[in-house]
């Protein structure tokens, strides 16, 4: 443990982006994000949630949102503990998303879902689908969580809405590869960043419901961030370097992830390139 | 102003001091950067509590707006010398019951003032865009007479604006000189607003209550435009006095 004085406070935030290729192809930004800080003991609660609509499925602009604001209102119900037991928040998601869900079609609700929460002492990340977990740490180190499906078929939490749909996704993707690659840097800005660590995990897709992602040193953790694949999606850009600009907050007050996105939005504009194909959620907690 | 003293952060340009709320007490994206340099001078003196009313005029009328929450006011007052009433805060900090009616006295440092509201407007801008806000900004000064009492010259004021509307920190600055009770004045107000590069001239003729009630919608109108413009690349459109 990093020997350090005890987190004060936590800012939370969250900001989303349409990607390029969305506008060329008119479609609407299907990625949605929500944060915010639920009192309580202590620091109270930090929470963050980032969904990304598949992009050939229906209306997932609109699912996506639902599956964002079930999370939330779990994540605000349950605290911390919701994320302690995959089987039981799915159902917990599913008890508010799924009524809603019933008046759309089904291919609406196809859409990833990343949860966050921390209470200053612990953190934890469930992926369900695909993205990125970025932690930095207080002593400059970035460390992050790409998860990642090999068939680019996430498993949606939709398919157990619909049985038939989730035997279909076995059978054609059940058997591609999960995947979470971990890289750890140590990024100063003068030097650049330096590779520390790197390793992989790798399983059958089918076996795997949802990624959970345990922050360790949370007292040593300054920012937290969970995006959606589209922060791997800058072209030309390795994963680092994709992140870094993304999570160079300068000031964790208030709409401090809104601000870096649209920081970050007037520069891909008056340049002409850097932004990302697919669309972009961000949502974050910061540790103060 | 309510604001302590550890909520505010302090700057100076070309020896003209400003203070500003502290950035890590804002939490919106964007914010309008708005200065009032009002007119104390000894020939104003007759209409001492118009500028008095200005103040608390316009505060309340932007607290109406619905980008009340993206301004941070600024009010300095001037003669011979630079006063700053409060730094950039936010309407809601800003207590209008501590305004006074200004004592007018003492010469007209106009090119002062103007330099004095527009540098520290792109100062602070500059601190706001480095920490991610998006930001642009409106001076607006209120004199009845041209200047004669200066340490800064026109040419210094042009620069600076030109400066301010050039620089990465504000994406767009609007400036308007209001000439008040300034008829004899007007063409040296006018020849002013063209050397220093500031985009309106109103002449609002007499203090009359008619014409004052007209100047305060006209200011509060012009902040509320060039807030909405923010976002746009570009400054609001002047308006119509």
């Amino acid at each position: 443990m990093t020997n350090l004085p005890p987190t004060l406070a936590i800012c939370a935030d969250s900001a989303f982006v349409t990607g390029r290729s969305h506008i060329d192809r008119g479609l609407p930004c299907q990625d949605y994000a929500l944060a915010g800080v639920e009192a309580g003991p202590g620091l109270g609660l930090g929470w963050a949630v980032v969904s990304d609509g598949c992009s050939t499925g229906g209306k997932t602009d609109v699912g996506a949102r639902m599956w964002a604001h079930a999370a939330q209102r779990v994540l605000r119900r349950d605290g911390l503990a919701a994320l302690d037991d995959i089987e039981r928040l799915s159902q917990s998601v599913l008890e508010i998303a799924g009524p809603l869900l019933d008046n759309f079609d089904n291919d609406d609700g196809y859409a990833t879902l990343m949860l966050l929460a921390s209470d200053g002492l612990r953190a934890r990340a469930v992926v369900y689908g695909d993205g990125v977990v970025v932690a930095l740490k207080r002593d400059g180190r970035v460390c992050f969580w790409g998860i990642h499906c090999t068939s680019n078929a996430p498993r949606y939490l939709n398919y157990t809405r619909d049985p038939k749909a989730e035997t279909l996704w076995e059978r054609a993707w059940g058997q591609g590869e999960h995947r979470v690659y971990y890289n750890e840097y140590r990024y100063e800005p003068d030097m650049g960043a330096e590779l520390l660590a790197t390793h992989a995990t790798c399983a059958p897709a089918a076996e795997v419901r949802a990624q959970v992602i345990d922050i360790d040193d949370v007292p040593g953790t300054l920012g937290l961030f969970i995006c959606s694949d589209g922060a791997l999606t800058f072209p030309g850009a390795t994963p680092i370097q994709a992140l870094l600009p993304l999570t160079a907050v300068q000031n964790p007050t208030g709409a401090f992830i809104q601000r870096r996105l649209a920081a970050l939005s007037r520069k891909w504009a008056k340049t002409g390139d850097g932004a990302p194909v697919d669309d972009l959620a961000v949502a974050a907690l910061w540790l103060l | 102003m309510k604001l302590s003293d550890d909520k505010l952060t302090t700057g100076a340009v070309g020896g003209f001091h400003f203070s500003a709320v502290r950035t890590d007490t804002l939490g919106a994206p964007e914010y309008t950067l708005v200065t009032l340099a009002l007119d104390r001078t000894g020939s104003v003196a007759g209409f001492a509590d118009v500028l008095f009313k200005i103040k608390q005029t316009v505060v309340e009328a932007c607290r109406k707006s619905p980008r009340s929450d993206y301004l941070l006011l600024r009010v300095i007052e001037f003669n011979s010398a630079i006063d700053e009433v409060h730094g950039f805060l936010p309407l809601a900090e800003i207590d209008t019951n501590a305004y006074v009616t200004p004592h007018c006295t003492g010469l007209t440092a106009l090119n002062d003032a103007a330099f004095a509201a527009v540098s520290a407007t792109r100062a602070y801008g500059q601190t706001l865009s480095k920490q991610d806000y998006l930001t642009n900004g409106i001076v607006v000064v209120v004199t009845d007479g041209d200047d004669n009492a200066s340490h800064t010259t026109v040419s210094m004021v042009a620069a600076e604006v030109k400066k301010a509307v050039q620089s990465e920190a504000l994406e767009s600055l609007r400036t308007v000189l209001v000439g008040v009770n300034a008829a004899q004045l007007g063409s040296e107000l006018k020849a002013f607003q063209a050397s220093a590069g500031f985009d309106q001239f109103v002449d609002v003729a007499d203090a009359s209550a008619a014409r004052l009630a007209k100047l305060f919608d006209f200011v509060s109108r012009s902040i509320s435009a060039q807030s909405q413009s923010l976002g746009t690349g570009g400054p609001s459109q002047a308006l119509t006095f």
